[in-house]
């Protein structure tokens, strides 16, 4: 474990950047049409809820990441166990967001690159940002977040100068009643908010133990809030339909605007801030990874950084044949697999079990 | 271990040595401004694309050699457009770039036929954009394309000014993107509407550099009129009020001219509306809702021929009930066209949609024929807020 | 583990011979004879000819002999002539019948010299040492003693107008060359008991003067510590100038940042100083260092703290808009250009297309060849004598900027972005930071050139990554912006009034925060009272 100490605020742009990370480039709930941020909300409130078991369980066991508290509630052969597909299943979703944006820069601006090169590039970077330490993700998380708001408020301002922002192509709301977006909530609720279960790795990190809740609701709110915000202007500015179909709607809409003449085809910006937004994402989950196995091995983590890299590009490479396959898992298997277990499933089980041996052990004594 | 440093480095410089993938230097490129799509029989294409010549556009300091062309255009043909683009682009040097294509000009015919297919590309492709202007030519698209316009030297970008402008000033046409018409074609409860060009004179001199040296350009490209389609096929065109009518509805007018004859001599009064807002609301009414269509214009007097007391305010409000109704005759004759041509051009669907969604559900199979026979109330409220610089209008002395 | 590694090989080091070094590890005592103290003098230092030695007798009940060594140059030549010969030679006369050998030592130590600054030294390294400090030695015959006074003095410079911190309104005077001015102009400024004064040699050859100063209670302890124990570990024989200094004990060894803040002007480590920070200065070099320093800081001009606070803010904007348009401009440009067409307005892209034909080379190639092309005239421009270097310059840009326009080699765009660079470049109010824009310049031209803005993003990210990993002494290099300190923000990017900054900035130092009392706004003295507006 690193010594560096997160200060709030650094600790809330992480969560920020990271919930916002790849959930702006594919678009959220977009399958329930004009009701989509009504998902985010539904999502977020799922989100937080979960999020609160997951402060009853760090509040039990405050100096430990989830690796170490699965050791310490399940002993340690099914807790090295847990910590090691823990760790498994960090690389994997790192390296599916990192397919992700390769798609995304290979689909916009260097459709003639071979995106191994954009991936490798990318996590070379994430690399070096790893090994000087969290202490310096934190940091350029607060950087980058102040540079992201001004941008996106600067976008949206673009968006609403060109009037091409049109609010009627929100309602009907709940043309089809709930259901679909309940179905769709799942969805939102799983990616990005349940993700937060990484933060359970970083939250040891945090400088004030105590502030931990406060930190993680308030990050997730705030970020729900961006996004159901993004989700309303996109619907208006494309309707329903269009943002539905488009891969990267967000795109589609900065793709739109135009004013003067001057402002225009500005979709590379967005790209830009789409890959910085993308590359804190990875990083969280490539550096949960990588720190949870160097507490594993007891290998301090400067040596595992490279190699896991590299394994995280790797399996980037292996994971789809063709971008719709890759898409289709991360909407259909992915979330029920492999994101509700490990975000849910475990950490109840964890909670569970935990709370018995307390109250067996209270019994006991007394 | 200092080895071990050194991978990455190295890595990254060797990257960044051999990567230059997607890199194209600025004169390599044939900067395409507008494109054409005609039909040359059922499921061929005719693309025509409209490349800048930069030094016939900017201004060189050093002398070039006489006067060259602003733009030329070059066409392929094929059963798809993408086929039809790579057949065109071998008859250039350089390498096609349509990320600044600002105008889609679709024949009339390949209208007729139906303007979806080659839609898919421009929601598709990485460089094309939705924000792409459309217009649809009375007769062959590529004539348009093919006409040199004076001045604003770049014909598409003359074309897409002078339908904003005249959208602004007099609004009878309507300028669509393809985004919208994408929109529309896909939304049950809207059909699109798009504007017309023709090209004035000549076709074969209007490609020729003579038609841009002279005073009086003899062949020129215009827009008029707009066409009503119904699902992604052109039906109908509508001119001139009947095209205004439309604009109300969709509540698209910034500034219009409005006659208002006189009540004994044969003269006319002029406002220019420089305001409007329009409202399209639906009203449920047991299974079969009712559009109520609520103009308010802003208006002031530009021209007064006929013998009127403009201090009157009675006189004025007498002028506003006849602009009012003159506007309403417009939209209704424009809603009865469409209704007759079975065009939801107004999106009347989709406001019964938004404001009842269980009706719609239950008539939006049968919307083409229920549009036909909805009722539509139309309400204008007109404003004349000013005479303008003076008040009464002059007496001309007789003697 | 790396600072273990590096005590290994100091170690090693000091094992070795030290031949060739002017000073002896073990210092021997003075000799009782004159002849031989005066010979070995001569012997030390080569016979140089700038040393004086001035021999004389006090004729006595016994014959006392006396002489004075001083190097010619060194020494201020009136004080020497004045209050040392003088006073030797004439004034102490009468007395000298009574004054045994035995007692003329004292008396001459106590009383006979008009100086202000007497010491005894015993030991030769000591005795050589001063006198090349600009030192007199004054040796008896008979003592293995020495009285050194200080009389340092010779030609120095004047205090002169700063030359590379240029500001409208502020004082004008410079450091210069001789560290006794430059703690005397500090010490002006500062008239507090608790500036802080340390002075150590460092290089074994130049012993030079090298000063630590703080204002004790306001610096934070432990960075004078660590400032102390850095310059203790320096071994070098020379110091010439401060980037000696600077490079031995900055805390990256390989960053192209400057984390130590350089500047010639006395007001400037003045109000460092206040701020909590240490400046080191060191003799025969106008230019002191300032730790713990910050990337902000050098954005700063002391002028901003001089002159109204709404300008001063502003163009702290225009100076950090500044660097980016020095470090990204061309590089943005060869990505806008041979990437994102797209990105240009329609308009601007034909202008482009049509300046760039028939231009020969790729606009990577042309940017690159641009940039040395003005890099050299730069060089040029410095290197030659002042006025013709600005001929160079001139005839340079405009010239040759024309001619290759005209020659289809480069287009009339790459000039005005060339050009651009240049002046943002000059703009730029540290001289060290403006150095690090012209070299990642280059490398942002790179990636800019190989991945577009792909690329030039990511090698922000890198180039941030590592800001944000940098220390100065301890303090983050990019604090207060991040880790965001809210309190500071006061005077970061902009600089709120004087009435405002109440505290000092928070990660220099923890300690006596305040810096004045608060509420303070001025404001006009009689408000007129309510109502009196009313009557009437």
């Amino acid at each position: 474990m690193e010594k560096a100490k997160l200060d709030f605020l650094q600790f809330f742009s992480l969560i920020v950047l990271f919930e916002l990370g790849s959930t702006l480039v594919i678009g959220m709930g977009t399958a329930a049409k004009q009701d989509a941020w009504l998902t985010i909300l539904v999502g977020l409130a799922g989100g937080v809820l979960l999020f609160l078991f997951y402060s009853a369980l760090f509040r039990r066991y405050p100096d430990l990441p989830i690796t170490g508290i699965a050791q310490k509630v399940l002993g340690k052969p099914v807790g090295t166990l847990l910590g090691y597909l823990y760790v498994v299943y960090f690389m994997y979703v790192g390296a599916r967001i990192l397919l992700d944006f390769g798609i995304l820069s290979f689909l916009s601006t260097l459709d003639q690159t071979p995106f191994l090169v954009i991936m490798t590039l990318m996590i070379l970077v994430i690399i070096y940002v790893l090994y000087l330490g969290v202490e310096v993700l934190g940091r350029l998380g607060e950087m980058f977040l102040l540079a992201y708001l001004l941008v996106s408020a600067f976008g949206a301002l673009l968006l609403l100068f060109s009037g091409l922002v049109d609010l009627a192509q929100l309602r009907p709301v709940l043309e089809e009643g709930w259901t679909p977006v309940l179905k769709t909530a799942l969805q939102t609720f799983t990616f990005p908010f349940g993700e937060m279960i990484v933060f359970m790795m970083l939250f040891p990190y945090l400088n004030r133990p105590k502030s931990r809740v406060k930190v993680g609701l308030s990050g997730m709110v705030f970020s729900g809030a961006i996004l159901c915000v993004t989700s309303i202007i996109t619907t208006a500015v494309l309707g329903a339909d269009i943002a539905d179909r488009s891969t990267f709607p967000l795109l589609t809409m900065i793709g739109k605007v135009n004013i003067a003449e001057i402002f225009q085809n500005l979709d590379v910006i967005a790209v830009l801030i789409l890959i910085i937004v993308g590359f804190f994402k990875i990083a969280i989950f490539f550096y949960a990874a990588l720190i949870g196995l160097a507490d594993l091995t007891k290998v301090h983590k400067n040596r595992l950084v490279y190699p896991m890299g590299m394994t995280i590009l790797f399996l980037s490479i292996i994971i789809a044949d063709d971008f719709v396959e890759h898409f289709k898992e991360g909407l259909a298997i992915v979330p029920i697999y492999l994101h509700l277990p490990f975000q849910t499933g475990i950490p109840l089980i964890l909670l569970a079990v935990s709370l018995f041996r307390h109250r067996k052990g209270a019994a006991g004594t007394g | 271990m200092k080895s071990k440093r050194l991978i990455p480095i190295v890595l990254t410089l060797v990257l960044l040595t051999t990567g230059c993938w997607n890199r194209i230097e600025l004169e390599e490129l044939a900067v395409i401004i507008a494109l054409s799509v005609d039909k040359v029989r059922p499921g061929l294409y005719r693309v025509t694309f409209q490349e800048v010549n930069p030094s016939g556009v900017a201004p060189q300091q050093s002398g070039g050699s006489g006067q060259a062309v602003a733009v030329r255009t070059f066409s392929g043909t094929g059963p798809t457009f993408l086929e039809a683009a790579r057949k065109a682009s071998r008859k250039i040097s350089r390498r096609m770039f349509v990320a600044h294509t600002r105008l889609l000009v679709i024949g009339e015919a390949m209208a007729r036929e139906g303007i979806g297919d080659p839609l898919d590309i421009f929601q598709r492709d990485n460089e094309l954009r939705l924000n792409t202007i459309m217009l649809i030519a009375k007769g062959k698209a590529e004539t348009v394309l093919n006409t040199l316009t004076p001045v604003t030297k770049i014909p598409a970008l003359s074309l897409t000014k002078s339908m904003e402008r005249t959208e602004e000033r007099w609004g009878e046409n309507i300028e669509v993107d393809i985004q919208e018409v994408v929109k529309a074609l896909a939304s049950e409860g809207r059909d699109p509407a798009i504007s017309g060009v023709f090209v004035v004179g000549k076709p074969e001199e209007g490609s020729k550099i003579d038609n841009v040296t002279n005073t009086k350009t003899p062949t020129y490209p215009i827009i008029s009129g707009v066409a009503m389609f119904k699902g992604d096929r052109l039906t109908h065109w509508i001119k001139g009020s009947e095209a205004r009518g439309l604009l109300w509805i969709r509540d698209k007018i910034r500034g219009t001219a409005i006659n208002l004859t006189c009540r004994k001599e044969k003269k006319t009064n002029v406002v220019e509306v420089f305001r409007s807002k329009t409202r399209v609301q639906a009203e449920p009414e047991r299974g079969k809702p009712k559009i109520r269509i609520t103009i308010e214009p802003e208006a002031q007097m530009e021209e007064v021929h006929c013998p009127i007391d403009l201090n009157n305010p009675e006189e004025i409000t007498r002028l506003e009930k006849q602009m009012e109704k003159v506007i309403k005759k417009e939209v209704e004759a424009t809603v009865n066209t469409a209704q007759k041509q079975r065009s939801d051009i107004f999106g009347f669907g989709e406001v019964i949609r938004r404001a009842d969604p269980k009706t719609w559900k239950k008539i939006k199979k049968d919307w083409d024929r229920q549009f036909a026979n909805t009722d539509v109330d139309v309400e204008v409220k007109a404003l004349i807020r000013h005479t303008n610089r003076i008040k009464q209008p002059m007496t001309i002395q007789k003697g | 583990m790396r600072p273990f590694e590096r005590q290994k090989r100091r170690k090693k080091k000091k094992g070795k011979d030290q031949r060739g070094q002017v000073f002896h590890e073990e210092s021997s005592p003075l000799f009782h004879d004159l002849q031989k103290n005066l010979n070995k003098i001569r012997e030390e230092l080569g016979h140089s000819t700038d040393l004086v030695v001035r021999e004389f007798e006090w004729d006595g009940e016994r014959k006392i002999r006396f002489a004075a060594v001083y190097i010619d140059g060194l020494v201020d030549n009136n004080m020497v002539g004045d209050f040392i010969m003088k006073s030797l030679m004439l004034e102490s006369r009468d007395d000298r019948q009574t004054i045994s050998r035995k007692t003329a030592f004292d008396r001459v130590q106590e009383n006979g010299l008009a100086v202000g600054e007497v010491k005894i030294t015993r030991d030769w390294n000591g005795l050589i040492l001063s006198i090349l400090c600009g030192e007199t030695v004054i040796l008896m015959d008979g003592w293995d003693e020495a009285i050194s006074c200080g009389t340092k003095g010779g030609e120095k410079r004047p205090i002169d107008e700063p030359t590379s911190q240029v500001v409208i309104r502020g004082p004008r005077d410079s450091f210069t060359e001789s560290i006794r001015t430059n703690t005397a102009l500090v010490r002006r400024r500062v008239k507090s008991p608790n500036l802080w004064l340390e002075t150590m040699r460092i290089g074994k050859v130049t012993q030079t003067d090298v000063s630590l100063m703080y204002i004790k209670g306001i610096v934070d302890e432990k960075i004078v510590r660590e400032v102390k124990n850095r310059l203790e570990r320096i071994q070098i024989d020379s110091i010439l100038e401060s980037g000696y200094i600077e490079e031995m004990i900055r805390d990256s060894a390989f960053s192209l940042f400057p984390t130590l803040y350089m500047t010639e002007r006395p007001d400037v480590i003045a109000g460092n100083l206040l701020e909590g920070r240490v400046a080191i200065l060191v003799d025969g070099t106008p230019f002191a260092l300032v730790v713990p320093a910050l990337l902000n800081q050098f954005f700063q001009t002391t002028e901003d703290y001089y002159q109204n606070y709404w300008i001063s803010g502003f163009l702290r904007f225009v100076r950090y808009g500044a660097f980016l348009l020095s470090l990204l401009t061309p590089s943005l440009y060869i990505a806008a250009t041979t990437f994102h067409h797209a990105m240009i307005p329609t308009t601007f892209l034909i202008t482009l297309v049509a300046q760039r034909e028939g231009i020969p080379f790729p606009a990577f190639v042309e940017a690159l060849i641009m940039e040395l092309m003005f890099e050299i005239l730069r060089e040029a421009g410095i290197r030659l004598p002042r006025p013709v270097g600005q001929a160079v310059s001139i005839v340079g840009a405009i010239v040759l900027g024309e001619a290759a326009v005209r020659a289809g080699l480069v287009s009339p765009a790459m000039v005005i972005v060339v050009a651009i660079t240049a002046i943002a470049s000059f703009s730029a109010p540290s001289y060290n930071l403006a150095i690090t824009a012209r070299l990642l310049r280059f490398l942002f031209m790179l990636v800019g050139a190989s991945f577009g803005l792909f690329g030039i993003a990511l090698l922000l990210i890198v180039v941030l990554a590592h800001l944000s990993s940098l220390r100065s002494f301890g303090v983050p290099y990019l604090s207060p912006l991040a880790p965001f300190v809210f309190s500071d923000q006061k005077d970061t990017v902009f600089r709120f009034p004087w009435w405002s900054l109440i505290t000092r900035p928070r990660l220099i130092s923890q300690k006596n925060m305040t810096r004045m009392e608060k509420d303070l706004r001025p404001s006009p003295p009689d408000k007129p009272t309510e109502g009196e507006g009313n009557e009437k």
